[in-house]
């Protein structure tokens, strides 16, 4: 790797202060994108999934959330030491985002055209009205809204939940970003129209060689929609690697436990697979890997150190020292 | 929306006729004028007279029939103390009460609005204290207190402005400021409250995401969201300020229909205070119905049928 990527994430820190203490919600998270890249973030939820996206973005509750250390490199430039007026130009233009729920992410009293023409209009990007028009039907048409036209005046609540995550992808193209964030995207969507936004989230994809990160609890989303996976738990990346390699032969016991945990089409199973015991509390997270306690590769020396993140053989990175002892596999 | 508009303009003749009713009724039970209009030496004959010749005498149903006779034709009586139109009178008052219920109202909404949309963007904050103390001492103190205490600072102490009275634009000031305290700490309120409602939700942050400045974050995609509550209570206060006028223009002997009203009542001028009561009544009328009618532009999910 000679060129600089797209998006390279470094040693991420982000606390949350709360009342009973500090939460370190986001734990040197680090990892990198290409061009055209898509990266499935997965884990379980309070992992630092939309922590970490809300990172990059600067959009962390105020002031109970704060990044405190590492780097975002995007583009030569590190985002996290931008005036908040640069990061208003990064936002929108060169890297999009789409919330979790299409249902409330839609203003309520503005009409559709206004919405989606909004980020054209703070660009500066249409001239004149009808320019504005047009441009805000492209993208209405690119994520496939049915007669578009008739939709420009209408408000979101005259929409379908499908049309209004299709919206808010629209939205999210009027910026024409270099990356998308996919906050959980599908999640308040019914399984068939999740299934029609992933299959439109490639083909924009594909259309406009963005990348993408698409953060999801579900490994069929990632396993059909991703190249990259990063798999979080406790606030820290346990698995980075190529989606074909990390499903098929997971190496962090953690990875592993939540494959085993998928239910296998066209078998009967008396009960799914499930992890024991509870994910670690982050007001005081174990001293050694946060996995241990419920590990069942666990050793004696899991409970004294954290495992640092390290390059494996085949190209991957996992955070486990039981793969440094190679006892894996 | 227009069957609905005049739908409510019907109901609302029908809430200026209870009123009217009332007013009437009300001021009959206050006294009789004659007392005060004949001289201490007047007999009781001169007095029958003058009852007769003021239509006192006729009974109750029959005065009203005679007052609704008129007032449909824009004659609202004579005034007994001043000899002339009771509404010629009222309309005169009218301008003067409008200018300080004016900006008595825009300071209120102006500055209820400024402190509390930006109290709730910085919550917690050592302004957002001072915003919250300021509405409490706003809501708490008396309006008649507070126009006395402005008198002795500014007016006399200070020098600043003048005492009381209409004229130049400094005249205003006083009683405008001392009218908007009390709306203003309420909208204050009102507004910080619905903005915090609103500045949690996924389509806040959606708009920042667009990269939006956070000035147009909170006072577009956010006040227009919280706009319904605060226009509800900026219509009831606007309503209010022309009949809170009595108070305050009579501290500040401010010539407006406020002041009026309390000289007609004090003189059982029984044309003037109905014909300003009536007055006061259909503006109420008029604005609530504005106010319902504003709520459709600001919801598009509000609809009239």
């Amino acid at each position: 790797m000679t060129q600089a990527p797209l998006l390279s994430v470094e040693d991420l820190r982000t606390y949350c202060y709360t009342r009973a203490g500090v939460v370190k919600a986001v734990d040197g998270v680090r990892f990198a994108l290409e061009r055209g890249d898509s990266l499935g973030l997965v884990g379980e939820s309070g992992s630092g999934k939309s922590m970490t996206c809300n990172s990059i973005l600067r959009l962390l509750p105020k002031p109970a959330a704060r990044t405190v250390g590492g780097r975002v490199l995007w583009d030569g430039r590190d985002l996290l030491t931008l005036s908040e007026r640069e990061m208003r130009r990064v936002r929108g233009r060169e890297i999009g985002m789409i919330l979790q729920d299409p249902l409330i992410s839609l203003n309520p009293v503005f009409t559709i055209a206004n919405q989606v023409g909004e980020p054209f209009r703070l660009r500066g990007a249409a001239k004149g009205r009808s320019d504005l028009r047009e441009k805000v039907l492209d993208v209405l048409r690119q994520v496939h809204i049915p007669s578009p036209e008739a939709r420009l005046s209408q408000y979101p609540f005259e929409f379908s939940g499908g049309m209004r995550q299709r919206t808010v992808a629209a939205i999210a193209l009027a910026g024409s970003p270099g990356l998308l964030i996919a906050d959980e995207p599908t999640t308040s969507l019914d399984v068939t129209i999740q299934d029609q936004f992933l299959r439109l989230l490639r083909e924009l994809q594909e259309k406009t060689g963005m990348a993408l990160i698409l953060v999801t609890h579900d490994l069929g989303i990632v396993a059909e929609t991703c190249n990259k996976v990063a798999v979080m738990y406790a606030g820290k990346i346990v698995e980075f690697g190529d989606v074909r390699q990390v499903l098929t032969s997971p190496a962090h016991p953690y990875t592993e436990a939540l494959l085993k945990a998928l239910p296998v089409p066209g078998t009967r199973q008396k009960r799914l697979y499930q992890i024991s015991g509870e994910p670690p509390n982050l007001l005081d997270p174990p001293a050694g890997c946060a996995f241990e306690p419920r590990c069942h590769r666990a050793m004696q020396a899991c409970k004294k150190a954290r495992p640092p993140i390290k390059r494996l053989s085949d190209g991957r990175q996992a955070a486990c020292l039981a793969l440094e002892a190679g006892e894996v596999r | 929306m227009l069957r609905y508009a005049l739908k409510r303009l019907g109901v609302g003749l029908l809430c200026l006729v209870g009123v009217s009713v009332i007013i009437f009724v009300a001021m009959r039970l206050a006294g009789d004028p004659t007392l005060l209009l004949l001289p201490d030496d007047a007999t009781e004959q001169d007095r029958i007279e003058l009852r007769q010749e003021l239509g006192l005498d006729k009974p109750l149903p029959v005065q009203y029939a005679i007052f609704v006779a008129g007032a449909v034709q824009g004659d609202f009586g004579m005034s007994t103390r001043w000899k002339m139109p009771a509404m010629e009178l009222v309309l005169a008052r009218l301008p003067a009460t409008l200018q300080l219920a004016g900006l008595a109202f825009s300071l209120a909404v102006g500055i209820g609005l400024l402190s509390g949309v930006t109290s709730a963007t910085a919550r917690g904050s050592v302004f957002d204290q001072c915003v919250r103390l300021g509405v409490t001492l706003g809501l708490a103190v008396p309006v008649f207190w507070v126009g006395l205490i402005f008198i002795m600072v500014f007016a006399v102490d200070l020098g600043w402005f003048p005492t009381s009275g209409r004229g130049s634009f400094a005249h205003l000031i006083l009683p405008a400021v001392t009218m908007a305290l009390n709306p203003a700490a309420a909208m204050s309120r009102l507004s910080r409250s619905a903005m915090l409602g609103v500045l949690g939700a996924d389509y806040i942050k959606m708009a920042r995401v667009k990269g939006n400045s956070e000035a147009r974050v909170v006072w577009k995609h956010g006040l227009r969201n919280a706009a319904i509550p605060v226009a509800t209570l900026a219509g009831i206060q606007l309503a209010n300020m022309i009949g809170n006028t009595v108070v305050v223009e009579t501290i500040f002997a401010w010539p407006g229909i406020g002041k009026l009203i309390i000289d007609a009542i004090f003189a059982r001028d029984f044309a003037v205070v109905q014909a300003a009561i009536c007055v006061v009544a259909a503006a109420y009328i008029i604005l609530n119905l504005a106010v319902d009618l504003t709520y459709g532009l600001l919801d598009p999910q509000i609809r009239y049928d």
